[in-house]
């Protein structure tokens, strides 16, 4: 998307194409430039001034979603995918409605009051304000807009998959660089359950293209952003693009062999075709930055399976070794603790998923302020891209069931001249 | 400040389709503009109704594919050595706004934020709305049309400026578009339920008509200071109501209505796409009214 994308040298997944072909250990070693936190991105950095989630109180147990399909599976659905449980809201509670409560949880996170806010952006695919209806217009952000006393502050829908959240951000963070606002909440509330349940119905085959819907979990996040007061904290770069060519991979609609909404996904060719893309797009995004993988503390990939996601960050470190200081266990191996992962408790949580992990790991005291983070984002369409991100002092209070704690006695995160002391030491 | 490069429109009654129509306008929009494809960063798809009801990817993943436009993110090269590498290519943000009938002025918000940080050089909007059977319903009250604008940086003092948007829950939604999931046997590809208050219409032009006198005012305009209106139309005389409820002549109406009915989120773009409106020298005012209850204005200098 960037200009600068279209000037760098061609590379054979990475590697130069002039030199691609002979060993990776020509390049290895090489010098690659230090990097101020505070020189990296726009000056007018936009940060994320506050955080909210919402997840229904019914855990599902895989086995119990086994158990309810009318055709058993021929293999464990929690070994393939590492999932051992998720939430449903089963009805009880829409999407909008676990919208509203993570809009709460964020304000009172932050301790923002609505009416400072400018823009409210509502993302999720689900789109479901009442019972089970998906409704198309008018957007449910007017609505939210209206309940939570945003006054006259710009309120529209996007649409973009499991990048729902970070498209959100991304065109929120331009706005408020652009000046057009200054301060914006991206929200969803994803009522998603309701394709498993069509899948438990509908899947015969041990090979049917419904079953990665077996895999999600409800959930809301939202995020609020606004100007940033300092260069060293807020988003370095969003860059998210759209591989259009295989934009058909995953389909998302109402079933046709009876009621219900489906989602149709070709996951093997999926997951393959973005791989074939990502390290060359990180890659680049990161040498435009004159950043590299050390210079992140936390990975946070979008939440699909276990062993997806293990997949992906072998593949990106297998392509970057030998080239990319800290493109090593640290970040690729099995089980990294650099890696954020949230998928065995909540399942494939979709356009949230990123945001549940965070608030979580903020929450836990996991991530703290001043560390640097990527948000790796895999969607259908196929959306791919990365957010770059530094935190400052956020505080999280756990909003199981809707009422919201005070954010009182949240754990103390360090200084955020603490967390660059780690991370200029991990770039060195 | 981004300005229209090309703008087209397309009405196809066998090929009812909102990827198929938004796609082929596209097509006519990037082929007749001055930018470059590559240059084409972002593309806003602005539909409301859309094909089958389809909800995941963004419809404009598939028009983006349609319309052949930066497909990919790689692109292959021959190193000096012969091998085979790859070499990053021009690529595309594609995503869905929804915001009802007034979706392109939250599309126009968003391109002119991404230009104006230099993050694209130009974006792309598109708008189609079909009934969901992608079959031509009588009971679809929207014109199944498929419309595409270009858009790029303006230059001197050309473009859209001072977009400003207003909602109100006090007269209820007016237009509820929808589908109940569970509430249907397999045919929920082909069904919508859209519910239209039997006073949207009138709630709708009076909530317009004192937004866009507070923004007249807001500004110190007058209706001497534009030579043409365009708005979303309800009916035969939504247009001619505004218009001179906002001051404005008659004469300065670009209607549509009697040619297409309701174009939906499609109107500025298909107004935009008549070289009358776009001459040199000309001042419109673009005015948005749909659900919400929602109404936009913006000004366009050509």
């Amino acid at each position: 998307m960037d200009k600068a994308n279209k000037q760098n040298t061609a590379r054979t997944n990475g590697q130069s194409a002039d030199t691609a072909g002979s060993s990776a250990d020509s390049t290895k070693n090489q010098e690659w430039p230090k990097v101020d936190p505070a020189t990296v991105g726009p000056e007018n950095k936009v940060r994320i001034s506050g955080l909210g989630y919402y997840l229904p109180p019914a855990r599902i147990a895989t086995s119990e979603v086994e158990g309810r399909m009318a055709t058993e599976p021929l293999f464990s659905l929690e070994d393939l995918t590492g999932i051992r449980e998720r939430r449903y809201a089963n009805g009880n509670e829409s999407g909008y409605d676990m919208a509203l409560k993570a809009c709460q949880n964020c304000l009172s996170n932050s301790g923002v009051p609505a009416e400072d806010i400018d823009a409210i952006v509502f993302v999720a695919i689900s789109r479901v304000k009442e019972g089970y209806r998906v409704q198309f217009e008018p957007s449910l952000a007017i609505a939210l807009k209206s309940e939570l006393g945003m006054g006259e502050a710009l309120a529209f829908d996007i649409s973009n998959a499991c990048a729902g959240m970070t498209t959100g951000i991304n065109v929120i963070e331009q706005m408020i660089r652009a000046g057009r606002i200054k301060r914006g909440l991206v929200v969803s509330g994803e009522f998603i359950s309701p394709i498993a349940e069509t899948a438990m119905r509908e899947v015969v085959r041990p090979i049917d293209r419904q079953m990665a819907s077996l895999t999600v979990g409800d959930s809301a996040t939202a995020v609020l952003l606004e100007e940033s007061p300092t260069a060293s904290e807020g988003i370095e770069y969003c860059d998210i693009i759209t591989v259009g060519e295989h934009a058909e991979l995953c389909v998302g609609m109402p079933s046709e062999s009876g009621p219900g909404v489906a989602m149709y996904t070709q996951s093997s060719k999926l997951q393959s075709e973005a791989l074939k893309r990502v390290p060359l797009l990180m890659e680049d995004k990161l040498r435009q930055h004159g950043m590299f993988v050390s210079c992140y503390d936390w990975i946070i990939p979008h939440q699909t399976s276990t062993r997806a996601i293990q997949k992906g960050l072998q593949i990106i470190g297998k392509n970057w070794d030998g080239r990319m200081p800290g493109a090593d266990e640290r970040y690729f191996a099995k089980d990294s603790e650099s890696v954020v992962r949230i998928i065995s408790k909540y399942g494939n949580t979709s356009s949230t998923s990123h945001f549940v992990a965070l608030c979580e790991a903020i929450h836990s005291g996991q991530i703290k302020a001043g560390d640097r983070i990527v948000l790796m984002i895999q969607a259908s369409g196929i959306t791919l891209g990365t957010i770059s991100v530094t935190v400052g002092d956020l505080k999280v209070a756990e909003n199981f069931d809707g009422a919201v704690e005070a954010a009182q006695g949240a754990e103390t995160a360090p200084s955020g001249a603490a967390g660059k002391e780690t991370m200029k030491a991990a770039a060195q | 400040m981004i300005s229209v490069k090309s703008a087209s429109y397309i009405q196809d009654k066998e090929n009812i389709s909102t990827i198929a129509l938004g796609s082929a306008a596209a097509k006519t929009a990037i082929d007749q503009c001055k930018m470059s494809p590559g240059d084409i960063g972002l593309l806003i798809n602005i539909g409301t109704y859309r094909d089958d009801n389809l909800v995941e990817p963004a419809e404009a993943a598939l028009m983006q594919q349609a319309a052949g436009l930066n497909l990919d993110s790689r692109r292959e090269v021959k190193g000096e050595n012969g091998a085979v590498g790859y070499e990053p290519a021009p690529t595309t943000f594609s995503f869905d706004v929804l915001g009802g009938a007034c979706g392109f002025f939250n599309a126009l918000e968003i391109v002119d934020s991404f230009v104006s940080n230099g993050t694209v050089s130009g974006g792309l909007i598109i708008s189609a709305n079909v009934h969901p059977s992608k079959t031509d319903r009588p009971d679809f009250p929207f014109a199944p049309l498929g419309s595409a604008m270009v858009v790029g940086p303006g230059s001197d003092g050309t473009g859209f400026f001072d977009i400003k948007g207003y909602t109100s829950e006090a007269k209820g939604e007016g237009i509820n578009g929808s589908i109940d999931i569970l509430d249907h046997s397999g045919d929920g590809r082909e069904r919508i339920d859209i519910k239209i208050d039997d006073d949207f219409e009138a709630n709708v032009l009076e909530f317009a008509l004192e937004k866009g006198r507070q923004y007249l005012a807001d500004r110190g305009l007058s209706a001497a200071d534009f030579d043409y209106i365009v708005a979303t139309e309800y009916s035969a005389d939504f247009l001619t109501k505004l218009a001179e409820g906002l001051g404005l002549e008659k004469e300065k109406c670009r209607s549509f209505y009697g040619e297409f009915g309701s174009l939906h989120s499609s109107a500025p773009i298909v107004a935009l796409s008549r070289p009358e409106n776009v001459a040199p020298g000309k001042r419109g005012l673009i005015v948005g009214a749909g659900s919400g209850l929602t109404c936009y204005f913006a000004q366009y200098n050509s």
